[in-house]
């Protein structure tokens, strides 16, 4: 691999120009981020690998160039840069994964009324109930909505560009909804030993 | 999807195990760089940078990322001259 042989400020001043050093600084930042994204990328994709490699490098040096005055010199620069790589190409693998899920069908069915039974199982179908009962009455629809989606296994930046908003906002969201719920949980005396299930061994 | 019993299991778990002084991922990316390369010399993270530590290990997307990143890290440090 070529050496980008630059202190940080070096880095800095060469994106920040647009003439042979922003080309020169560029050309040496894209071997660094293409053997990050082929190493990480490369093992999660079966077909059209290198392609796709290809194509997210070239988004990643746009990215970096675009965003490095965010750049806070507190790492090496071409450790933030593979950061910017690695979060551009994940979050590209993520939104492939999951394009054609839409939110509802990972949004909970409405809470059916326990069966009748052994006293194990009607305590744990009410701690149930419970648990489904201050989900809808602590939190808002938007809360609810997002906690649902994420513990249907959707990943955070896909639930935020459903419902219009960015992971960091989203995050955000969900822990005011999980401090909502722990201080009713913790109202209730509810622990996650009583959703054991009470069938398993 | 309903909302499971083993699924309710883990969100009341994660609820009360929640804080008022969470990183949030933003929070969490200002500090990673650094977090990362502590964590490539060996140093030790948990005791320096606990939220950071605590956030890639509650967050899936943020400990995604950061799992790559060192993947890509130990790749690039594997070669000569490549540090930057
Ligand atoms: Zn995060």
């Amino acid at each position: 691999m070529p050496s980008p042989d630059r202190t940080n400020d070096e880095w800095l001043a060469d994106l920040a120009g647009d003439g042979p050093e922003l080309t020169a600084a560029l050309e040496d930042l894209r071997p660094v981020l293409h053997q990050a994204l082929r190493v990480t990328v490369g093992p999660r994709v079966d077909r059209g690998a290198d392609a796709l490699v290809d194509d997210l490098v070239q988004d990643a040096l746009l990215q970096v160039r675009d965003r490095a005055d965010q750049f806070r010199g507190d790492a090496r620069f071409t450790t933030w840069a593979q950061r910017v790589a690695v979060n551009l190409a994940f979050s590209e693998l993520r939104r492939k994964r999951w394009e054609d899920v839409p939110l509802d069908v990972l949004v909970a069915d409405p809470p059916q009324a326990p069966e009748p039974g052994a006293d194990a199982v009607m305590e744990q179908a009410q701690a149930v109930g419970l648990v489904r009962q201050l989900i809808r009455d602590e939190l808002t629809e938007r809360q609810s909505t997002a906690l649902q989606a994420v513990l249907a296994g959707m990943p955070m930046d896909e639930v935020a560009r459903r419902l219009d908003t960015n992971r960091n906002a989203l995050y955000k969201l969900l822990h005011d909804a999980r401090l909502r719920l722990r201080r009713a949980f913790e109202d209730r005396g509810l622990g996650p030993d009583d959703l054991l299930d009470p069938t398993d061994p | 999807m309903t909302l499971t019993p083993p699924v309710l299991r883990t969100l009341v778990a994660r609820a009360l195990a929640s804080r008022p002084d969470e990183l949030s991922c933003g929070d969490c990316e200002t500090c990673v760089d650094r977090f990362a390369e502590m964590t490539l010399a060996g140093l030790d993270t948990r005791e320096a940078l606990p939220l950071v530590e605590e956030h890639l290990r509650t967050c899936r997307c943020c400990g995604e990322e950061f799992e790559a990143l060192m993947v890509a890290l130990r790749a690039c440090s594997a070669q000569p001259h490549a540090d930057g």
